[in-house]
């Protein structure tokens, strides 16, 4: 029997349906009434549909095509062969069309007509409060300063009377807030100053009036400010606070109610986060925008302007005038136009101790109250703007939503930052103790100077000081003895044990006698000693500088200051680059050595005469192991050379190089965009880039018979590599390109150092966030009262110091846990995000959304195209494309670019996020080292006409699978007012084309994807915060990293909140596809393929997170139970589709 | 037999991990008990003694906790059948009757017992690294037994594993009995057991780390075993010369250094020496005087090599002129040249550093 899907296939291709008969065929075929739309990709059952879509009148039976759209019903069956036609261009249209169960579903009662207007309604209920203290704040002006700052305990607020009284914390609705900590102190806030829209109030540290003996390096929760809370008291007024602040992220972070589990109403407002967003630079504007003001700026802007004209651009600088860099004091005169702060005295707080905040009193107070005052007018300027560019309150919710990160933390987390100290020691110790074995090996290379011949080592420094002696005095040596301290000493050991000497039975007394005679001749030679006695005289100099001295602190036998940052360390290692022998050449940096190419005969005359010559030859280059070496490495060298050397003599150097995978010619350099601006503002260092000496290769730096090339540095191929062996390199260990070609002493110190890298670059950042332990009255009892509840555990929180809106894409900004890695067997401490644990009786309910970014470039090229749901290739391969049929995205441009799925995944996400071909071709040839250049440029340029197109003469991208969707991109980029096409946020100023015209373009193109993700987020925290309300589920925002958001929840109301996260994930994409005009939904994309439902952190629930620094992993080393992942329909099991409480039995 | 001949540095391995480990953790009291042989009964472990010793130990420190108790002696295991249904091998080193056992018990206070745990792993697991010139072949790894699965975090074991060239075997285990250990005490003696920590009063935890001297000699003498293939110039090309090293870690080599003598005025040579050696020994380096000799100064290198002694002094006739001496390094193979005077505090700084990696 023929698959029902197949039969539809069949009937349909032959093109002579209706396209009623095929949608009555459709429902024949499928008797339980699953929706498909034209292109045979299933869509939401009709259940939801109705829900969702409340104002489409959608059809009963389908079969019947709605009178609405009725006129689109002829359009689609134009336009149908027009995509099919498209389709099948790029092979798709073929793949199997598996139906998946559908979902019955009752969803709460949207408010409105549309979800766009469901959304407007809950958000603005949500924010409505929040709304009016902003408003009343910035419409305030604030009171004049207390004529003096009181110095007493907690708060002090400053009445309108001149009198000033102590209070608990601000009782004012909505503060400005600032703090200050001294960095000698650690994580203890100083002192705070707070506006509200009448009164001023200061904060002053206990310890900042009495010396406190500190028992804990983190502090608790009496250390923190107050904003809500009385003293030694954790009961959480149900009242709505806003507290505003510059980076407030940073001052939250301080605030005592913020590490209660229960979670406050009070909410917070950064002014960085919105100045970014109106008029925030990107990072490489930031670049240019101090660069600018650095340099005498005349003649910079003079060669830029020169330049534009050159390549005919149009581009301009005003951008510079509407924006600026964000900390405070650029935003206050950016905004304000005030005078520069004075920030001189914050040098107190940075290096000062507490004697000189008690000294300056009344001077700090008032800096802290000066930034309070201007992030005030700064706020007062931004507030109007930032509600006209961000129109829709979701936004502001969001923005909100996403301030009130929280991470629990436990005993775990003091244990694994020891864990992986400990380790990291640990390895650093064995890799010391390898390298140091490597330097004693190669010192057996001094017998017969065997170093000679040897590729690495013989151009070290080989000579041997030989001890010397000072003369010896021709004075009586009577003198000398009784100078020298030993002899005495060795005299008096001699009488004093003389008794005890087994020898002294056994010789005589003449015999003893002359014994006392030679030792004391000998030692007496003592005094020819000369002050500085030769340094390790009888090792070669290269070692002997790797050997601390006898007077240093660290002193340690051997040549203990070996490490992977000394330059000898790679050749003892005898590294490889893809099987060439690594070479360091002082003017080129490290390269590897490639034999230079000769006729045959030639090579073994020159080897001939190398043989006999050998003594005389300049060089000492072991020219001879060097062939041996290469033979035996790349064999396939000399096969080929008698092929390719035989034929043309000039042109062989050419293809030989090609063939010996040799892919540094001159790259293909950085987009144009950017290169313009480096030219433009970079005039010094041009010189010296230019210098065509400094390229690749291949050079010839004199050594016979081979070249040398340059190893690829990372930031392109000028740049000299100081040291392979660096944190850049390390993955090129991984794929195998830098190998130490002896011993197992070598292999496993170059991955001990990749093992190192990890904790060696995050160490500081994690070690130095700030927890704040609990005492057990401070938890909530519904904690201490759980089964797993220990006694005498840990339990605490850090509060992540988030920008809600750091970047100009409004995505949040955090160093440590925003970028976190996940956990890899070779990361020393990346199992970081799993020790983030709950607390006893709370769970973790999240989800990653599905290709999220994909998704949504995909939807804009099908609104842009035909407004059907995959009606694009881009879009049919990311909705119906699957890895078995080959036919989603990633394994698609994998066969075309003849790259592994998860190279062909970085290859997409970066050219969808605006990247040239020129950074394809980088990519390509850094996947496969051994890509020829031509080659990659060929595959690039191939795969870019395949998908991104080609350029017509209107401007337009045509003929490839992603061409629609980056005109779609492109067209939002490019108009007047670029703005997301779902929640109607404007792009910063810096990048408007009023003030940069047509510069900047991948910036922007980029921006229209990743702010509209944003948007996604934002649109799930509302709805989410609507649900956890309405339905009375305890649960809390946790943190959102990326595409991925996890909620803090008490353990029975888990599944209530996977079902939320369901619904908000439907209700999200449904208002994607609402506003751009498809008001109908796929059926795949609508709900989380998982929700994640665990004790932690960490990607996948079933993950163990083994680690060197957690070798048992987290069942066994931290008894971490695995989660559960759950899709919509066993939460629907799970809840019965309720998201009410269910009533206890 | 080498073996015999190495037998000295059994003597560190039994004091350095017991002494140091227990002086870290509980400075004031540390209770060691040598066990004899007793009669008829072959213990197979010395759990029970040292659990013996607890409520003394316990008492010596007022009730307070941490306390630990060190032992070591002569376990016999399984019976003669036993072993005989073990001959297939798969434990190249537990087929002997008898071992010499190190057990180090370590009572805690039930707070953050995991950590305690994974502190006592990671400190044995250093240790042995330590003295290893291949530190990443001792691997930890644990297992959970069956009975722990009603008692979730209360019983734990860990092995600390070297993969031998046959394969990994555990060379120590660290096991964590819970509080169920001091429980089963009390029951059978009904006096109480409970210790002191800030206050309060608990179950302590046991913590048991056992190993013995027999597994250390063969890991360390395999860990030292090298091969060394040496290309000779001047012989046929092909020939390769293979020469043997024990790398052995200097406070384990049974000797530090060895004195060789050369020159023509052999005689006044060896009587320094003699005197060089005895103020070493007197300084606490063990000295291995090499006997007189025709054998070539590089074959006693290679001797030397062999036997794993660090360093090798030669004195020569230019020694009794002017007072150099020249210092072969096992690891480098060079000679250093030294002043005689200066050779004690050198050794004993070189070998005196490597104690604290």
């Amino acid at each position: 029997m023929i698959s029902r899907p197949h039969l539809w296939r069949k009937l349909s291709a032959s093109n002579s349906l209706t396209w009623c008969q095929r949608c009555w065929l459709r429902s024949c075929l499928h008797p339980h009434q699953q929706r498909f739309n034209t292109l045979n990709i299933q869509m939401l059952a009709d259940v939801l549909h109705k829900q969702v879509f409340p104002s489409q009148n959608v059809p009963h039976t389908v079969h019947q095509p709605p009178l609405s759209v009725s006129s689109s019903v002829e359009k689609e069956d134009k336009d149908l062969p027009n995509i099919q036609a498209h389709l099948q261009k790029f092979d798709l249209l073929k793949g199997k069309s598996q139906s998946i169960p559908d979902v019955d579903l009752n969803l709460p009662k949207l408010f409105g007509q549309s979800v766009d207007e469901h959304f407007r309604h809950i958000a603005s209920e949500q924010i409505r409060d929040y709304k009016a203290m902003a408003e009343s704040i910035a419409k305030s002006s604030p009171p004049p300063f207390p004529k003096e700052w009181a110095c007493q305990k907690g708060w002090t607020k400053y009445k309108e009377d001149g009198s000033s009284q102590s209070v608990p914390f601000p009782d004012d609705d909505v503060v400005v807030f600032d703090i200050e900590c001294l960095m000698q102190e650690g994580n203890f806030p100083t002192m705070a100053t707070a506006l509200s829209p009448n009164h001023w109030y200061s904060w002053t540290a206990d310890c900042v009036l009495q010396d406190k003996l500190r028992w804990a390096a983190e502090p608790q929760l009496s250390d923190l400010i107050p904003m809500e809370t009385k003293r030694n008291s954790t009961a959480l007024a149900s009242k709505k606070r806003l507290i505003i602040g510059h980076n407030v992220g940073f001052d939250r972070s301080f605030v005592k109610e913020q590490y209660l589990i229960q979670g406050s109403k009070t909410r917070f407002l950064d002014t960085m986060s919105m100045h970014i967003a109106v008029c925030g630079l990107t990072s490489f504007q930031r670049i240019l925008y101090q660069s600018s003001i650095k340099e005498s700026s005349r003649k910079e802007v003079r060669e830029h302007s020169e330049r534009q004209k050159l390549f005919n651009m149009a581009a301009s600088e005003e951008w510079k005038k509407v924006s600026g860099m964000n900390n405070l004091n650029a935003v206050y005169q950016l905004h304000c136009k005030g005078e520069p702060l004075k920030k001189e005295t914050r040098d107190v707080f940075i290096k000062g101790t507490m004697a000189d905040v008690r000294n300056d009193f009344q001077n700090l107070m008032t800096y802290c109250a000066n930034d309070v005052l201007a992030t005030h007018a700064v706020f007062a300027k931004l507030w109007p703007e930032f509600l006209e560019r961000f129109p829709h309150p979701v936004t502001l919710g969001g923005m909100l939503e996403m301030g009130t990160a929280y991470l629990p933390v436990d005993s775990r987390w003091p244990r694994y930052i020891e864990q992986a100290n400990a380790t990291y020691d640990e390895c650093q110790r064995e890799l010391r103790k390898l390298l140091v074995s490597l330097a004693d090996e190669a010192c057996h290379l001094v017998d017969d100077d065997a170093y000679k011949d040897d590729l690495w080592l013989w151009d070290l420094d080989w000579t041997v000081a030989s001890f010397k002696m000072n003369r010896s005095p021709s004075s009586r040596p009577k003198a000398a003895v009784s100078d020298s301290e030993s002899i005495g000493r060795a005299n008096a050991k001699m009488d004093e044990e003389e008794n005890l000497d087994l020898l002294a039975f056994l010789e005589s007394e003449e015999e003893r006698e002359e014994r006392r005679q030679i030792v004391e001749r000998v030692y007496a030679t003592a005094s020819r000693l000369p002050k500085n006695p030769t340094f390790m005289a009888g090792y070669p100099a290269w070692y002997r500088e790797l050997c601390p001295r006898l007077h240093e602190d660290d002193w340690y036998p051997g040549p203990s200051n070996i490490s992977t940052q000394c330059r000898v360390t790679p050749k003892l290692m005898r590294l490889t680059w893809d099987g060439y022998p690594l070479h360091f050449d002082s003017a080129f940096g490290w390269g590897y050595l490639v034999p230079s190419v000769q006729e045959p005969t030639e090579l073994e005359l020159e080897l001939d005469r190398q043989d006999t010559e050998e003594e005389v030859a300049e060089s000492k280059f072991p020219v001879k192991a060097f062939m041996a070496f290469m033979k035996k490495s790349k064999p396939e060298l000399f096969q080929g050379k008698q092929t390719t050397g035989t034929k043309d003599k000039k042109g062989s150097a050419a293809d030989s190089a090609h063939y010996l995978g040799t892919h540094f010619d001159r790259q293909a350099i950085e987009p144009q965009e950017a290169i313009l601006h480096w030219d433009a503002s970079k005039p010094g260092p041009k010189k010296k880039k230019s210098n065509p000496n400094l390229g690749d290769g291949p050079h010839d730096i004199g050594l016979p018979g081979c070249l040398f090339y340059g190893i690829p540095h990372k930031d392109g191929s000028k740049k000299r590599v100081g040291n392979p062996l660096a944190k850049d390199y390390l993955h090129r260990v991984e794929d195998g390109t830098l190998r130490a070609e002896t011993g197992d002493h070598a292999n496993r110190a170059l991955l001990l150092s990749k093992l190192c890298s990890y904790w060696k670059n995050n160490q500081m950042r994690i070690e130095g966030q700030m927890v704040s332990w609990m005492k057990k009255a401070e938890l909530p009892k519904y904690v201490t009262k759980q089964q797993d509840f220990e006694e005498y555990g840990q339990y605490g929180a850090i509060v992540p110091r988030i920008a809600v809106a750091g970047t100009i894409t409004r995505r949040a900004v955090e160093p440590t846990w925003l970028t976190a890695s996940n956990a890899y067997p070779d990361r020393i401490g990346s199992e970081l995000k799993a020790m983030v644990h709950t607390p006893p009786g709370y769970h973790f309910v999240g989800a990653d959304v599905d290709s999220q970014e994909l998704w949504i470039a995909a939807i804009l090229g099908d609104a842009h195209f035909k407004k059907i749901h995959g009606c694009t290739a881009l879009g049919w391969m990311t909705l119906q494309g699957n890895k078995a049929d080959k036919t989603d995205l990633h394994s698609k441009t994998a066969e075309l670019a003849k790259v592994s799925r998860d190279h062909a995944k970085v290859l997409n996400y970066g050219r969808i996020y605006g990247a040239g071909q020129a950074f394809a071709e980088q990519l390509l040839m850094q996947f496969n080292p051994s890509t020829a250049p031509h080659q990659a440029r060929t595959t690039a340029r191939d795969m870019f006409k395949k998908t991104k197109g080609e350029r017509n003469r209107e401007g337009q991208w045509t003929g490839g699978s992603e061409s629609f969707m980056f005109n779609a991109l492109e067209k939002i980029a490019n108009s007047e007012k670029p703005t997301t096409p779902v929640l109607g946020c404007r792009i910063s100023k810096a990048l408007e084309p009023r003030y940069v015209l047509d510069d900047f373009l991948t910036s922007r193109v980029n921006w229209v994807v990743q702010s509209s993700a944003v948007d996604y987020l934002h649109l799930m925290l509302v709805s989410m915060r609507w649900l956890i309300d309405t339905y009375n589920i305890q649960a809390r925002f946790c943190i959102s990293i990326h595409d991925e958001v996890r909620y803090l929840v008490t353990s029975p109301d888990r599944y209530r909140t996977a079902l939320a996260l369901h619904i908000t994930n439907l209700l999200t994409r449904a208002i994607f596809a609402e506003r751009l005009g498809m008001a109908d939904l796929p059926q795949s994309v609508a709900f989380f393929s998982a929700v994640d439902v665990d004790t932690c952190l960490r990607k996948e629930v079933n993950l163990d997170c083994r680690t060197p620094s957690n070798p048992h992993g987290l069942a066994q080393g931290y008894s971490t139970p695995q989660g559960e992942a759950l899709n919509i329909h066993e939460v629907i099991k799970r809840t019965g589709g309720k998201l009410t409480k269910a009533k206890k039995t | 037999d080498a073996v015999v001949l190495e037998q000295p540095n059994a003597f560190c391995v039994e004091n350095t991990p017991l002494v140091p480990v227990d002086e870290l953790l509980m400075p004031d009291k540390t209770s060691e008990k040598l066990h004899l042989l007793k009669g008829t009964s072959l213990r197979s472990s010395l759990s029970h003694d040292c659990s013996a010793a607890y409520l003394s130990a316990l008492k010596l420190t007022n009730g307070q906790l941490p306390v630990s108790v060190a032992s070591s002696g002569q376990c016999f295991h399984g019976t003669a059948d036993e072993i005989g249904s073990n001959a297939d091998g798969d434990k190249l080193l537990k087929n002997g009757l008898s071992e010499t056992q190190l057990l180090l018990q370590n009572y805690s206070p039930p707070v953050n017992v995991a950590q305690v745990f994974d502190y006592w792993l990671r400190s044995r697991l250093r240790w042995w690294r330590q003295f290893s010139s291949n530190p990443s072949k001792f691997n930890s790894s644990t297992s959970s037994d069956s009975k722990s699965k009603t008692s979730e975090e209360s019983s734990s074991q860990a092995a600390i594993n070297y993969s031998f060239p046959w394969g990994a075997e555990a060379v120590e285990t660290i096991c964590n009995h819970g509080d169920i250990a001091v429980r089963q005490l009390e029951a059978t003696s009904g006096v109480s057991h409970q210790g002191k920590y800030h206050q309060k009063t608990f179950y302590p935890h046991l913590i048991e780390c056992q190993t013995s001297i027999e597994q250390c000699m063969a890991v360390f003498l395999t860990d030292a075993y090298r091969e060394h293939e040496v290309k000779r110039k001047g012989a046929t090309k092909n020939q390769e010369d293979v020469r043997l090293a024990l790398h052995l870690h200097p406070l384990l080599s049974p000797y530090q250094v060895t004195m060789s003598v050369t020159g023509s005025r052999l005689r006044e040579v060896r009587v320094l020496a003699e005197h060089v050696a005895k103020e070493l020994r007197d300084a606490g380096i063990s000295v291995f005087t090499s006997p007189p000799n025709s054998d070539s100064m590089e074959s006693q290198y290679r001797r030397n090599d062999e036997l794993g002694v660090p360093y090798t002094v030669v004195m020569s006739d230019q020694t009794l002129d002017t007072g150099v001496i020249t210092v072969r390094g096992r690891d480098t193979r060079l000679k250093q040249q030294q002043h005689v005077s200066k050779l004690q505090s050198i050794l004993l700084q070189s070998i005196g550093a490597q104690d604290l990696t």
